[in-house]
This record gives C-alpha cells, sequence and structure tokens, in this order.
C-alpha cells in the first residue's frame, strides 16, 4: 500500500516513559494503527494499555522514540520538527477532562484562542468561531459572552470542542470524549461525533471504553492491551470474535450480548450480528423460526 | 518549537524512590535531624576546604542510597538560571560589602574582590549541597515519615502554643503535591500545544506578550489547584480529620544504628564548620 493511502500511519511504535530513569516504563511496543481518510476508527483497551500514549503521537507531542509515524504524508520525527505546527493545525486532540483547558473568561475568546495562534485573520477567526459554535450546540450570539464559569460541565466539553473544530482540522482525535457527562450531553456529543465524520468527512480517531459507541460510530477498531496491539478488524469482525472479548473483557453492548448468550444456549444466530436493528430483525427471525 | 512535555522527569524534589538502603531503613526522625544538621553546617561553612568536604558528604550519601548519581544530579537542572543569575549579581554587587582580601577590579560601585569571588563560588555550592541533600531526604523517605518525623522532632513547642500539627501537615501536603502538579501542568501544556499553543517562541524582551503567553498554563493550573484543595478538605472532613487528638498507626523505634548514624552526622557536620 502506498503512503498517501493513509491520513494516519503509525507502523513499528515503542514508547518508554520517563527513560534514563528509576521511573522508566514501556507504555508502546511495535504498535501499528491506520486510518484511512474520511474513516471514523477507535482505540479500546483498558487503563495502561497505551491508548493515551498511542494518540499523543499522532500529533507530534510525543515524538517516535522508534517506528514510523506518517500523519497527512507528513513524517513525524525529531528531525523534521519544523512540520509540527502544520500537523497541530491539521490534527486536533481532544484529551480526557478537557474542560479543563479553559482558561479565558468568556466563550468566544477562548475558542478563538486557537486560530488567533496561528495567525488567521480577524474577520476569519469570527467565521470560524461562529461556526464553530453553531455545530456544536452553543448558539453564536447568545453564548459568546457568557462567562466559562458559569457553564456547566456538558457545555465546558462543548466549549473545547468548538475551540479544536475552529482550527478546522481534518484528523479529529478524542481521548475519551463522553467520560464524566450525563447521558443527554453523552448523546448529544456522540450525534455531533457522527456528523464530523459522515457529514464533513473528517478523520475521526477516538478512544473509548464504550462499546455501545464503538458500534454507534466506528468503522474500524484497534485493540490494544499491555503497550500491543491484540487485535483489529472491523466492528463487525470483533463483535463477531467471542473468544478476543473475553480474553480482553471487553465490554460489548447489550444488543452484542443477548446475541452471544443465545449462541451460547444453542440457538442458531450469525455472531457478526450488532447493533440494535440489526439484532432485533435476527431475534425476530428467530422468534418465528421457534413459532414455525 | 523546541518544546519537551516532562515537568515530572526534571523535578526530583518530592519524589519517594522506593528502596532497602541504609538510608531509607534511617529512623525518619533521626535522619531528618541528621539532615537538618547538615544543611545547617553547610550554612555555616565559609571556606572552600568545607564546602568541598560538604559536597563529598553529600555524593556519599547519594552513593549510600543506592540514587543513580545522574538522577540525582538532574533535579539540579532547573535551579542552574537561578543559581547563574544570583552569582552573577553577588559577584558585581557583593564586591564591597566582603571587601576583605585583594580588589580585583573596580568600576563605580562593581567591585570585584577576593571575598566577592570566594562568596559566589562558596554560596553556589552551598546552594548545592543544599538541594542534594534535599533530594535524598525525599527521594528516601515518604511524606508520611517525613511528617511524622518532624512532628515528633517539634513537639516541644506545642507547649508554646505552637500549631506543630497543623504547619507539619500543610508542609506534607505542599510536598506530595509537587509531582502531581508537575503532571497536571504537563497535560494543560499538551492540551494547549494541541489547539496552536506554542511556548517559548516569543523572545524574552517581550516581557508582556511573553507573560500573557502563559496565561494558558497558569490560569487551569490554578483552577485545578484550588479545585484539588477543595476535594481534599472535603475527603479529610469526611474521614472525620481533626488536627488534635491524633494516634498515628505505627510507632517509631529507634534501634542503635539510628542513634548511632546520628552521631556520624553530628561528627561530620561538626567537622564541616570547623574546616
Amino acid at each position: 500500500m502506498s503512503l498517501s493511502e493513509f491520513a494516519v500511519q503509525v507502523e513499528q511504535l515503542s514508547h518508554t516513559y520517563m527513560k534514563g530513569t528509576p521511573f522508566q516504563q514501556e507504555a508502546l511496543h511495535d504498535v501499528y494503527f491506520h486510518a484511512k481518510p474520511g474513516e471514523c476508527v477507535a482505540i479500546i483497551g483498558h487503563t495502561g494499555s497505551g491508548k493515551s500514549t498511542l494518540i499523543q503521537h499522532l500529533n507530534g507531542l510525543l515524538l517516535p522514540q522508534t517506528g514510523q509515524v506518517n500523519v497527512l504524508g507528513l513524517e513525524l520525527s525529531e528531525s523534521n520538527r519544523c512540520a509540527l505546527p502544520e500537523i497541530r493545525r491539521q490534527v486536533v486532540v481532544l484529551f480526557q477532562q478537557p474542560e479543563d483547558q479553559l482558561f479565558e473568561k468568556y466563550v468566544a475568546d477562548d475558542i478563538a484562542y486557537g486560530p488567533l495562534q496561528y495567525g488567521l485573520p480577524k474577520k476569519e477567526v469570527i467565521q470560524r468561531v461562529k461556526h464553530a459554535m453553531d455545530f456544536v450546540g452553543l448558539p453564536f450570539e447568545t453564548m459568546r459572552n457568557r462567562p466559562i464559569y458559569a457553564l456547566s460541565g456538558g457545555q465546558k466539553r462543548k466549549v473545547a470542542l468548538a475551540g479544536l473544530l475552529a482550527l478546522d482540522p481534518q484528523v479529529i482525535v478524542l481521548d475519551e470524549p463522553t467520560a464524566g457527562l450525563d447521558p443527554t450531553s453523552r448523546q448529544e456529543l456522540l450525534y455531533k461525533i457522527k456528523r464530523l465524520s459522515r457529514d464533513e468527512g473528517r478523520t475521526i480517531i477516538f478512544v473509548t471504553h464504550s462499546m455501545e459507541e464503538v458500534s454507534l460510530l466506528a468503522d474500524r477498531e484497534y485493540v490494544l492491551a499491555g503497550g500491543s496491539n491484540v487485535a483489529d478488524g472491523t466492528t463487525r469482525e470483533i463483535f463477531a470474535n467471542r473468544e478476543l472479548i473475553h480474553r480482553y473483557r471487553i465490554g460489548t453492548p447489550q444488543s452484542v450480548e443477548l446475541v452471544h448468550t443465545l449462541i451460547v444456549n444453542g440457538y442458531d444466530m450469525n455472531s457478526s450480528t450488532f447493533g440494535v436493528e440489526e439484532t432485533v430483525a435476527e431475534v425476530r427471525k428467530l422468534l418465528r423460526q421457534e413459532v414455525g | 518549537m523546541a518544546e519537551a512535555f516532562d515537568s515530572a522527569r526534571h523535578i526530583t524534589i518530592g519524589q519517594y524512590m522506593p528502596g532497602r538502603s541504609l538510608i531509607h531503613q534511617w529512623d525518619s526522625r533521626y535522619k531528618l535531624a541528621a539532615f537538618t544538621l547538615y544543611i545547617g553546617a553547610v550554612a555555616f561553612c565559609q571556606s572552600y576546604a568545607g564546602n568541598i568536604a560538604g559536597l563529598a558528604i553529600c555524593l556519599f550519601t547519594v552513593f549510600l542510597a543506592r540514587i543513580p548519581l545522574g538522577y540525582a544530579l538532574k533535579g539540579l537542572k532547573p535551579a542552574l538560571p537561578f543559581l547563574l543569575i544570583l552569582a552573577l549579581l553577588q559577584l558585581l554587587f557583593n564586591g564591597k560589602v566582603y571587601a576583605n582580601g585583594q580588589v580585583y577590579w573596580q568600576y563605580g560601585f562593581v567591585w570585584l574582590t577576593e571575598g566577592g569571588v570566594r562568596l559566589v563560588i562558596v554560596s553556589t555550592m552551598r546552594f548545592v549541597d543544599m538541594m542534594l541533600f534535599v533530594s535524598v531526604l525525599t527521594l528516601t523517605t515518604t511524606t508520611t515519615q517525613l511528617a511524622r518525623a518532624m512532628h515528633s522532632l517539634l513537639r516541644p513547642l506545642e507547649k508554646m502554643k505552637v500549631p506543630v500539627h497543623a504547619f507539619c501537615m500543610m508542609i506534607t501536603i505542599a510536598l506530595r503535591f509537587v509531582p502531581t502538579f508537575a503532571l497536571e501542568m504537563d497535560k494543560i501544556r499538551k492540551a494547549q500545544a494541541a489547539r496552536g499553543a506554542s511556548f517559548g517562541t516569543i523572545p524574552w524582551w517581550r516581557i508582556i506578550k511573553r507573560t500573557q503567553s502563559v496565561f494558558p498554563l497558569i490560569i487551569p493550573l490554578f483552577q485545578l489547584a484550588l479545585q484539588r484543595a477543595e476535594q481534599l478538605i472535603e475527603a479529610m472532613e469526611s474521614r472525620g480529620y481533626r488536627s488534635h487528638g491524633r494516634t498515628s498507626f505505627r510507632s517509631f523505634e529507634a534501634r542503635t544504628a539510628d542513634v548511632m548514624l546520628l552521631f556520624v552526622a553530628i561528627g561530620a557536620s561538626y567537622l564541616l564548620i570547623w574546616l
């Protein structure tokens, strides 16, 4: 495969934290990861599996100690530091608890921070802030002068997301974007992410614990454990692999759980079923067979 | 864009490094007393010989504690600019105050004297010694041990209504949170870099701009610190924390070796002052 086929390409990446101190610890070992332009890819794994370390390589916050990271055709390495500003503009990362990073007093000022840092003209910055705020569901006219400390947790997260979208990035990386949100805000945020991927064609890479989110959003998944790849494939392939799911204690969505339980109990079902509608259809079919 | 996101790596003060060395197992009351003595002795020591001896004792303690030397020295790195500026100021402006010995060079109020040069060298060495001692102390002693040691050493002051316990608690908490805030700082720095911030690209003479450029770090850090403080208070109060009438889970029991080590330290400190 040629390089240009991928928006993000990671090969044989290893990373050791605090190298050369008594506290050194290997976080990634020979990890690979690919994402095509416009794809929505999930990274799954338990705490300490290296997910966060991996995503920090995608915009050059960490540079590869060994292995290669290629983003949008640009090589990320110690010797290619001059490419970093361009890469950070095209690849944004929303970290965990992004509401902690807001520092301005007013909503619009904080969202404008990124575009202003890149020296865009004022007019365009205003345009982008407006667009980003409208997109995340904070109406520009009424919300731009709200003080940030008066916002709810869900609203703050929207501000943080808008701050990144105002950079108009090609690749958006999200680290557990819905952690700690109430169900409504969560649903809303997932829907926004889906729109970014499906309607705007941006490449989305997200880290998650929730398989419901995976089944809702992702085209493909990478499963990490102990700093190494253990599996990857389409959502259908991963959910069909019961042995894998049990071994790495991946919490499956309730729909998949149901299908697996039925299979274990001797019912004849397609093990690669996932998603609520599909499961309903399968169960209907089963019921019809039982009755007939 | 020369940036590295690893403040935590450079901060050796406040980090604990588990181990079973002689220094690690030293009763923390005696250890604290001995280290305080050493630091006091280093502070009073005026001569080159004394300071070299001090440095030697320092390095020997690092060796005894089985701390990699490079790691212990790394803690000094962030302090280097301050050391240099301090040394320079002392060299230029303190010469007249310490005008004993030969005057090397004189221009207006700037006097370079033998006393001044000695002061610069001695005070720089002192600073290095002290930082190393404090690093060794915190690397080999957990903060709970340290606080309890401090508490028992300062206990006599309680009779004079000094709030020893509250004071020790404050110090423990402060030390405990140094690495936490360093990590927090890295996180914020990364988050801001991910949305376009670049730190350290504005030249130092544009002071206002440069100060403004760290607002995105400082403000969230303060917010987090205040939040954490509040959480800590609630956690402590919900577990029934009171500042008086507390007992402890483990009691101190000094062995002969602990006392012996203290005597060695007293001897060495005495030596430092008289050298």
